[in-house]
């Protein structure tokens, strides 16, 4: 869905992105983190095609942005860092004029106002002047403004900022229903527990650079959570055999004690891998409770890495 | 687009034009008129009261209201963050401009349908109707090109400022805008039949004043908002080549050495010599311009070199600025000065060896320092403030420097410091080439002394 090869992007005082090659695959939505000044906000502009690269290329469905920008600007929709609105318009001539403005029918921008407006809570407060909205309604207006057209890719830098508990987990809730639709969203943020509600891909820049591959490849090894319904030792004996099994061993319970029926496996393979694995040791006659990959946080995955890449 | 789908007018319409005001506009303009018919003993002299009335309303709307807000509106899309959302749109280059010129000052525009309107009527109900609607047709075109022109500034303003913070305010060229609104009154209400009668030549031409001045409105207007839409092209990140630019440098060319006629240079060869040297001079004050007003940071040229080594031509030719496109013309026409001058007139040829033959090289070659100084303050790394403080610098340069030599009676160094007639090769060309080498010298320590910088700050 999107490429992005050898993108370099320099300021007068400083290169903001060095070399950056990766790939995000359609319907992901992928959060793109890293310190600040890393050079987040430069590339979500770059992949806006609202600034050109030194060098480098961003394909977009195969199209080179550069060479054609109105035609990939009208599949993305994109939140920037700072936003400012049109105070003196009201909520719903706010959206009309941006679906107007990105070539919304005519005869459908009324309902498709509406669908906004109801996705992000704001159906009360269409005909309410802009100047008179809460920071949280603000926000929750400007990403309704980017996504009027039905973008299929979101470009959002920052989107709660600013946002309470609740406002953020509605956000949450919004950013995985548009992701059930089949859109692809790159959420850029520096609350990474947040992230972990909705993003199911991450990017890390450091310094203008991606963190290294081969740092992020390892993180396809991943823990896998074998409970039975009792101790099996042809467990032990299957998975000393199974060379994706890299290590494993019995979980500690509550008691601080070794479970025996609850085994922890580091496990480096694919999906189909990890589906082929569960069906061999069903055939091999184990008593399975329950199979399941132990959910990392993107916090921990972020701390990790970048650590692994200090260390480097 | 029509106008009337035009979301950006529509937008500056639902903005300005609320109930209220739509209200007051009319009301206002009629308790004006209204005033002059009380003033007035019959219809003629209420006509020739109303006429020149609703002129300089009409002028005051659209100068002094009009292009204060139609510049402001784009300099606050910047300073209030919209500019970005709005260049994501798929409004367009064109549709972008039209909105602009009309939706950022659509109250004005809005005052001035009324004014026109009230001319257009006086102007059927008296004598001299054609002279009176080209009045009309001169304010209301010259307002055009104002918009055009001062909002293609501001654009250009915001590329060279891009991500440097808030734009400054506008009213400088308000200002300068407001000089010629006065021009407008005064030429409407105390000129026109002045105007009417008094001829100018151009070419073999013998126009009146009033038809010229239309003319070279729409001429420049023509160009203004070829230029804003170009300039706007940029913002939606549409390549521009030089060939646009090209073109409006030769009509600007042809247009000013019409003024070159037969009652000022009776020699036909000279006259076309002078016309080259129009050329020369008008691409040299643009060279200028352009360069003042263009983004010249490292980060430009460090494209402009990759673009270059890499031999990707198209995306070379279409990246180049303007003021270096405008400095190749100017060379070219030094040249072709130079060679006409020797070579072609015997006029001039008589007088090759005078210092007078190299005035258009040493002047060529001052542009070349003062661009090559210009650069080299815009290479810092920040650099915000270089084009006012190169502006200072050449200022003192040729007034201040010029004015303590001759006190210090050392006038045979003046042609090293400013363009002189009395110039020779070695003071008036060798002493500027030195100072031409000095900064190129120094520009290429500073681009090696970025370079480093940038390489440490990764």
């Amino acid at each position: 869905m999107i490429t992005v090869e050898h993108l370099t992007y320099e300021y007068p005082e400083t290169r903001a992105l060095d070399d950056v090659s990766f790939s995000i695959q359609k319907g992901t939505i992928t959060a793109l983190v890293g310190p600040n000044g890393a050079g987040k906000t430069t590339l979500l502009q770059c992949l806006a095609a609202l600034v050109e690269p030194l060098h480098g290329r961003i394909l977009i469905d195969g199209t080179e942005i550069l060479r054609t920008p109105y035609k990939v600007q009208s599949m993305l929709g994109y939140l920037p860092d700072f936003f400012g609105l049109y105070e003196r318009l009201s909520v719903q001539q706010a959206l009309r004029y941006f679906a107007m403005a990105q070539n919304v029918k005519k005869t459908t921008i009324t309902a498709r106002i509406e669908v906004v407006l109801s996705q992000l809570d704001l159906i009360e407060k269409a005909n309410a002047k802009i100047e008179s909205l809460s920071r949280g309604m603000r926000q929750r207006l400007a990403i309704g403004q980017a996504m009027i057209h039905d973008p299929r890719i979101l470009l959002l830098d920052e989107p709660a900022s600013g946002l309470d508990p609740a406002a953020r987990n509605r956000l949450a809730e919004l950013f995985l229903a548009l992701n059930a639709e089949g859109k692809t969203l790159i959420v850029s943020s520096h609350i990474l527990a947040e992230l972990d509600q909705y993003a199911n891909n991450l990017l890390i820049l450091k310094n203008g650079r991606l963190v290294d591959q081969d740092i992020a490849e390892a993180e396809t090894t991943r823990k896998i959570h074998i409970e039975l319904l009792a101790a099996d030792a042809r467990l032990e004996t299957f998975l000393s055999q199974t060379p994706s099994a890299q290590h494993f061993d019995m979980a500690v319970n509550d008691k601080a004690e070794a479970d025996p029926c609850h085994v922890v496996i580091d496990f480096s393979g694919s999906d189909k891998d990890q589906q082929a694995l569960l069906e061999q040791i069903i055939g091999q006659g184990i008593k399975v409770k329950a199979f399941y990959p132990q959910k990392t946080s993107v916090q921990s995955q972020y701390l990790e890495i970048m650590d692994k890449d200090q260390a480097k | 687009m029509m106008l009337q789908r035009n979301p950006e007018f529509l937008r500056n319409v639902w903005i300005a034009l609320t109930p209220g005001r739509l209200l007051l506009m009319p009301v206002i303009l009629t308790v004006v008129f209204w005033a002059v018919y009380l003033a007035s003993d019959d219809m003629p002299s209420f006509l020739a009261g109303l006429q020149p009335t609703a002129a300089i309303a009409l002028a005051i709307l659209l100068f002094l209201i009009g292009l204060k807000e139609a510049t402001d509106a784009l300099v606050s899309e910047v300073n209030q963050q919209t500019w970005d959302s709005q260049r994501m749109t798929a409004i367009g280059p064109f549709n972008m401009v039209i909105g602009k010129i009309f939706g950022g000052a659509v109250y004005a525009w809005y005052g001035a349908v009324y004014c026109g309107l009230v001319m257009i009527t006086a102007a059927l109900m008296m004598p001299d109707t054609l002279i009176h609607l080209k009045q009309l047709a001169i304010i209301v075109l010259s307002a055009v090109l104002c918009y055009a022109a001062s909002q293609c500034w501001v654009l250009t303003n915001v590329q060279k400022n891009r991500y440097r913070g808030n734009l400054k305010s506008t009213s400088y060229i308000v200002l300068i805008i407001a000089a010629l609104m006065l021009f407008g009154i005064i030429y409407q209400v105390f000129l026109s039949q002045v105007s009417t009668t008094t001829t100018i030549k151009w070419y073999g031409l013998n126009p009146s004043w009033t038809n010229f001045l239309l003319f070279s409105i729409v001429y420049f207007l023509v160009w203004s908002v070829v230029g804003f839409y170009r300039t706007m092209r940029l913002e939606f990140k549409f390549k521009n080549g030089p060939w646009v630019w090209l073109i409006f440098l030769a009509t600007l060319w042809i247009y000013g050495g019409g003024f070159v006629t037969e009652t000022v240079l009776e020699d036909i060869s000279l006259r076309w010599l002078a016309r080259i040297y129009v050329g020369f001079g008008l691409a040299v004050v643009l060279t200028y311009l352009t360069a003042f007003n263009e983004p010249k940071d490292v980060v430009l040229f460090r494209k402009l070199i990759f673009l270059f080594q890499n031999r990707h031509w198209a995306r070379f030719q279409k990246r180049l600025p303007l003021f270096l496109v405008t400095l190749a013309v100017a060379v070219l026409i030094c040249i072709i000065t130079l060679i006409t001058s020797i070579f072609i007139i015997d006029a001039v040829e008589k007088a090759g060896t005078s210092p007078a033959v190299w005035y258009s090289l040493a002047i060529l070659a001052f542009l070349l320092r003062d661009i090559t100084i210009l650069i080299y303050a815009n290479l810092r790394l920040k650099a915000h403030r270089a084009d006012v403080a190169i502006l200072i610098y050449l200022m003192m340069l040729y007034v201040l420097v010029p004015l303590i030599l001759n006190l210090l009676k050392l006038e045979y160094l003046l042609p090293a410091f400013v363009p002189h007639l009395k110039g020779t090769l070695l003071n008036g060309l060798g002493l500027v080439l030195l100072q031409c080498g000095l900064v190129l010298f120094l520009l290429y320590r500073r681009w090696q002394q970025v370079g480093e910088a940038t390489k440490y700050s990764k």
